[in-house]
């Protein structure tokens, strides 16, 4: 099956320090990501704050223009169409639903907001099909009428998921959809969005930096360390079998419900490497226990693995790599 | 007493609208200042109604006539005569025309650029922004009175030219403003999720960036009416403003300057109505601002 989205030696970097007498400093927030996605796939994206996550999810929406690298649409590149036409396919999930919903509008008008854009259908039309939309991620017509302050947060979500579902897109892409809710609500949220992947086929990108949450509803990770992808494979292989150690101290770091135990070492240490001065050679070298010489001058590629592929000189060595 | 606590029934919701009432009303600053201004402008529009003389119209025997309640002043004029017999009064009462045209006008012609110039600094950002904040640096360089004498002097005062100068020259608050406000709200998902809905950059800027930072429009245009109809008073004061006989309150504070000491009244006048005014729209600015604050997150 070909690839839904197709994205090689994505990039994108920013200038930090944006001033007329500043020096200018470059910051790469994503830097030689390649993936591709499959239709019908949950692609989970896991990685710290500040790995590059929300800058890859905002380029495979078309916000934000790559520095390097292309992006490809069912074969078509992303910079040779419009803006309407990417929309009708792919739509967002933010993870704030208090600042993902305008407060001067109400929850009809936000989620008729992309119909009304591309023009489809009458007034009356578009008021049916906001209501059925509302209907169908489970919030009853009365809400249609009110503002988004008068909701909870999982209720917003959910106009913020009936919002991105109206135009019927083939790609959600999914930014923390729930690691601003509570726990209670979060599983209500992540079945709704299983509900409707089921009953329209649909395709996600799922951002998160909650494991948990990833391996429910993900059917292959990728992990995202200082703008680069580590490791990728099927989501049970992953778990069974980290290979990165990266991947292994994310796992590690999950919080056990047993309270004895405290918060879980990780071996990682604070020292999140600075983004504007990455290390040389491996990027996860100086957090990591098994990094050997070759780590600190050589960049691993990805190898493949048993179940999907790895970026690591000890534990994923390619062909051939270590005799060298 | 905790029977009689029981008893009373669940709360009744106050209706979108009646909350709206209850936050300006229950705000005392911004009910007195609302008043203030709706009165001026009243008397302003029914000016010729209300007025008992023409404001224009001299009469050489009846000079300097004091008030109504000095021993000399007469129910005829009952504010009085200027020193050229004109009915005080209705002078007056004319000059609140020319205070709130000026203070209107100057807000929204300033406003008009001010917001623009802020919308696109903040929404485009990178270059457009840079330029922009020169632009707004270099206007702030300038000082207003002296740039607005300047240009009368050379253009010749009239009230058109008074209005545009301080029109064109006060937008920097206005920019000032709208551009932080814009550049918080641009950062803001549901101005991602429009765009990731493909909506144009009009339609972003104009129906989700502007309801939202209105707010702030709302209360700086206030602060730079009350701040133009300050100015247009010191304007006319040093002669350079709307040009005699228009009666405006900053010009009859001029010609009574002669006579402060035997006619006080020609100058507590005009001024006591241009300070009640400009106390007037700063108390609704301040009240609007606190009524639109409780919204906070949304």
């Amino acid at each position: 099956m070909s690839a839904l989205i197709r994205a090689r030696g994505l990039a994108r970097s920013f200038a930090v320090g944006q001033g007329m007498f500043r020096p200018r400093r470059t910051l790469h927030a994503v830097n030689g990501v390649d993936i591709d996605i499959k239709k019908g796939e949950v692609v989970g994206i896991v990685g710290e704050s500040g790995c590059g996550k929300s800058t890859l999810a905002r380029m495979l929406l078309g916000l934000l223009p790559p520095s390097a690298g292309t992006i490809e649409l069912e074969g078509k590149d992303l910079r040779t169409l419009d803006r309407q036409a990417v929309s009708r396919r792919v739509q967002p999930v933010f993870q704030d639903p208090y600042s993902s919903l305008n407060p001067r509008r109400r929850i009809a008008s936000i989620v008729a907001l992309p119909l009304e854009v591309h023009g489809i259908g009458s007034a009356a039309e578009r008021r049916r099909s906001t209501l059925e939309m509302l209907e169908r991620v489970g919030l009853p017509s009365r809400f249609a009428d009110h503002y988004p302050r008068e909701l909870s947060g999982g209720q917003r979500q959910r106009v913020a998921i009936a919002r991105a579902l109206v135009m019927r897109p083939e790609i959600v892409i999914c930014d923390e959809p729930t690691s601003a809710l509570d726990v209670s609500v979060q599983s209500q949220i992540l079945n709704l969005l299983l509900e409707l992947r089921r009953d329209r086929g649909l395709t996600y990108v799922f951002i998160s930096h909650n494991l948990a949450v990833v391996e429910h509803i993900a059917t292959r990770v990728a992990v995202m360390y200082l703008g680069r992808v580590v490791e990728m494979a099927e989501t049970a292989g992953l778990f069974r079998d980290p290979r990165h150690p990266y991947t292994r101290a994310l796992l590690a770091s999950v919080l056990t419900p047993e309270p004895g135990l405290g918060i879980p070492d990780t071996g990682l240490g604070l020292a999140f490497p600075d983004p504007l001065n990455p290390p040389p050679g491996c990027p996860f070298h100086p957090r990591c226990p098994d990094a050997i010489g070759i780590c600190r001058v050589q960049m691993p590629p990805l190898a493949p693995t048993l179940a999907g592929v790895a970026a690591c000189h000890v534990h994923a060595p390619a062909q051939g790599a270590l005799a060298a | 007493m905790a029977e009689a606590t029981l008893q009373i029934a669940e709360p009744i919701q106050p209706t979108e609208g009646a909350r709206l009432r209850g936050r300006v009303f229950g705000q005392k600053s911004l009910t007195i200042g609302l008043g203030i201004v709706a009165l001026i402008a009243a008397i302003a529009l029914l000016a010729p109604l209300l007025a008992p003389y023409d404001p224009y119209a001299q009469d050489l025997t009846r000079r300097l006539i004091p008030p109504f309640w000095y021993p000399k002043g007469s129910w005829l004029h009952p504010l009085g005569t200027d020193n050229l017999g004109r009915d005080y009064l209705s002078r007056t009462l004319y000059g609140a025309r020319i205070s709130l045209l000026i203070g209107l006008s100057v807000m929204v012609i300033s406003g008009l650029i001010g917001t623009t110039m802020g919308l696109v600094a903040g929404y485009f950002g990178g270059r457009v922004d840079l330029l922009i904040t020169f632009l707004i640096t270099t206007r702030l360089a300038m000082p207003v009175i002296l740039f607005a004498l300047a240009v009368v002097a050379l253009l010749g005062g009239s009230l058109l030219v008074v209005i545009l100068t301080l029109g064109l020259l006060k937008w920097d608050r206005f920019a000032v403003v709208m551009r932080s406000a814009t550049q918080q709200t641009r950062s803001l998902d549901y101005v991602a999720a429009a765009e990731a809905a493909g909506a144009s950059t009009a339609r972003i800027v104009l129906g989700e960036v502007l309801p939202n930072i209105a707010p702030h429009l709302i209360v700086v245009a206030t602060v730079e009416a009350a701040s133009a109809i300050l100015l247009e008073a010191a304007l006319s004061f040093l002669g350079l403003g709307v040009q005699p006989p228009l009666p405006s309150w900053g010009l009859m504070i001029a010609e009574a300057k002669a006579y402060m000491f035997f006619s006080f009244w020609l100058i507590a006048i005009p001024g006591t109505a241009l300070a009640l005014l400009v106390f007037g729209i700063n108390l609704a600015g301040d009240g609007l601002r606190d009524a639109i604050a409780p919204d906070g997150r949304g």
